[in-house]
């Protein structure tokens, strides 16, 4: 506990050099290049709009892919052999598919087929390209978060779970003894995961969704400049990225609730 | 538990092998890529190899001909004829549009045919032609609109796509603010999702919007008899590449002269 104390300070450290170096970065690239405020204003406003947009498809899909992840964790560590099987096939499936693929196949293969159906069949509902990234990128993302859940369950010693077993039902142990150990400790895994996801969110624009990387590509290509759109798009994703983790770790220490971590 | 350490590794090779036997197969029934000019056959002339990029999926202007897999299109052959005129060899690269550019500058490719209007703005960093093509931008949108739209205003407050980075977006972002924007990182993306009823409208090229409307397949387009916008597009090279500029415009003129330009117009416009 010791040297952890001592490695987070330094770590803490690192963390506010490389938001504020980011920051002056994305100020610079954006800055420099406008000689008038409006046109500044305009890209600017621009950029906003898409990092609204990432935000949105995160905060979705991070959920449901956590969701959906702790339910096949759950059915990949349980001892059912069906179960099990079901569990094992969703992993071994999207874990092997490029999310920019499965972008590509929900929107265009499948989604779009649906839209038609409706549009003949003279319904008004419509299936956006919105709901499609947030679907792609659930499924994609609860296959690795799945893998963590399944390690964080069997982390858990097996007398413990045999224990608690004898005074509860299989779901009452699962919800007041395997979770929260698994979830305290698949933290830094499910962190992880996020960021990836996160970043992972720059291939929408592949389905004709405007977030920053699309606006980014738009903007240099009528204005060639690719060096200021791409590195303040780049540290952009580092600011946000960064953002993610120091929430993930507060909330770590919230969960341990060590003193010595949290004299910190 | 011996043979069933031992089975499956080697079922696993079956497999692999397989696989790899059946893609070697495939690969065979293929036609060759374009081949890379053999040195022996151009060591003797002083002919120049010209790398032209384009992004083949701008049908009938440049695309992929699904039967033989080689780029075929107006601006393809018009690269040819010019080439052959102006006295130097063409090697044609396929890239995205908004990669080919970056192409150009980082002198991976020398010049670009690719539909491309000639603009100030552009002028300003791009070494153009002189004009081989009048365009503009036309609207597309779905057959069962065609009562009610008839000009870019009836699609305000609906969502309209266009191709990122071109002169087709600009016209929607500058003149039709209230018309929602959608960009796409290729134009035949925009026209399934259009025949899909997902937007309600695409702006590309004269030629291109023709086209998709008169050939999708089974699902009605609607092309807006109305011109927007008038482009010309010009062959783009490097700003201080002017031996290449003196070479594509002789060949050009000489084009133009020998009919030829109204000869492709004729087979591919129709």
């Amino acid at each position: 506990m010791l040297s952890n104390s001592r490695t987070s300070g330094s770590a803490n450290a690192a963390w506010w050099f490389v938001l504020i170096a980011a920051i002056a970065g994305i100020s610079a690239a954006l800055l420099l290049p406008h000689k008038d405020v409006e046109s500044f204003r305009r890209l600017a406003g621009n950029l906003l709009e898409g990092c609204k947009l990432t935000a949105k498809l995160m905060l979705l899909a991070g959920t449901f892919s956590t969701v959906l992840g702790v339910v096949i964790g759950v059915l990949r560590s349980s001892s059912n052999k069906v179960l099990n099987f079901i569990g094992s096939v969703y992993v071994e499936v999207f874990r092997g598919i490029p999310l920019y693929v499965m972008l590509l196949f929900v929107y265009f293969g499948v989604i779009s087929g649906v839209n038609r159906l409706l549009m003949e069949s003279g319904s008004e509902f419509r299936v956006d390209r919105f709901w499609s990234a947030v679907l792609a990128l659930s499924i994609c993302g609860a296959a690795y978060i799945a893998e963590a859940v399944r390690a964080g369950i069997e982390a858990i010693p097996v007398e413990e779970i045999e224990a608690a077993s004898l005074e509860g039902t299989k779901v009452q142990v699962l919800w007041h003894i395997i979770l929260p150990q698994a979830f305290r400790m698949i933290l830094p895994a499910w962190t992880n995961e996020m960021v990836a996801m996160l970043k992972d969110t720059s291939l929408v624009g592949g389905i004709a969704l405007a977030d920053i990387t699309q606006r980014a590509r738009d903007y240099s290509s009528s204005t060639a400049m690719y060096f200021e759109s791409f590195a303040a798009v780049a540290l952009i994703y580092l600011v946000l990225t960064l953002i993610l983790s120091k929430l993930a770790r507060s909330l770590e220490r919230a969960w341990h609730a060590d003193p010595m971590v949290e004299g910190n | 538990m011996v043979t069933g350490s031992f089975r499956a590794p080697s079922l696993l090779l079956i497999c692999v092998s397989a696989l790899a036997a059946l893609l070697l197969a495939c690969d065979r029934g293929n036609p060759p890529a374009e081949k890379a000019l053999d040195p022996a056959r151009t060591g003797g002339t002083a002919k120049r190899k010209v790398r032209v990029g384009t992004e083949a999926a701008y049908p009938p202007m440049e695309y992929i001909d699904e039967k033989t897999n080689q780029i075929v299109g107006f601006d393809i052959e018009l690269m040819r004829a010019v080439a052959e005129h102006g006295g130097f060899e063409v090697e044609f690269v396929n890239a995205n549009w908004d990669a080919v550019f970056g192409l150009l500058a980082n002198r991976e490719i020398d010049a670009i045919i690719s539909s491309v209007t000639i603009t100030e703005e552009r002028k300003q960093r791009l070494g153009f032609s002189d004009p081989y093509y009048l365009s503009g931008q036309r609207l597309v949108i779905h057959g069962k609109d065609k009562d009610t739209v008839t000009r870019i205003e009836d699609l305000e407050g609906k969502t309209a796509g266009a191709q990122l980075g071109t002169t087709s977006a600009d016209l929607l972002k500058d003149s039709y603010p209230k018309v929602k924007l959608q960009l796409y990182d290729s134009v035949p993306l925009g026209f399934t999702d259009l025949a899909n009823g997902n937007i309600a409208g695409f702006v590309a090229d004269d030629p291109v919007a023709r086209y998709y409307a008169a050939r999708m397949n089974g699902k009605p387009l609607h092309f807006v008899e109305k011109d927007y916008t008038s482009e010309e597009f010009g062959i783009v090279m490097r700003k201080d590449d002017t031996a290449l500029q003196e070479l594509v415009n002789k060949g050009l003129r000489t084009a133009k002269e020998q009919g030829i330009v109204e000869q492709l117009k004729d087979k591919w416009f129709r």
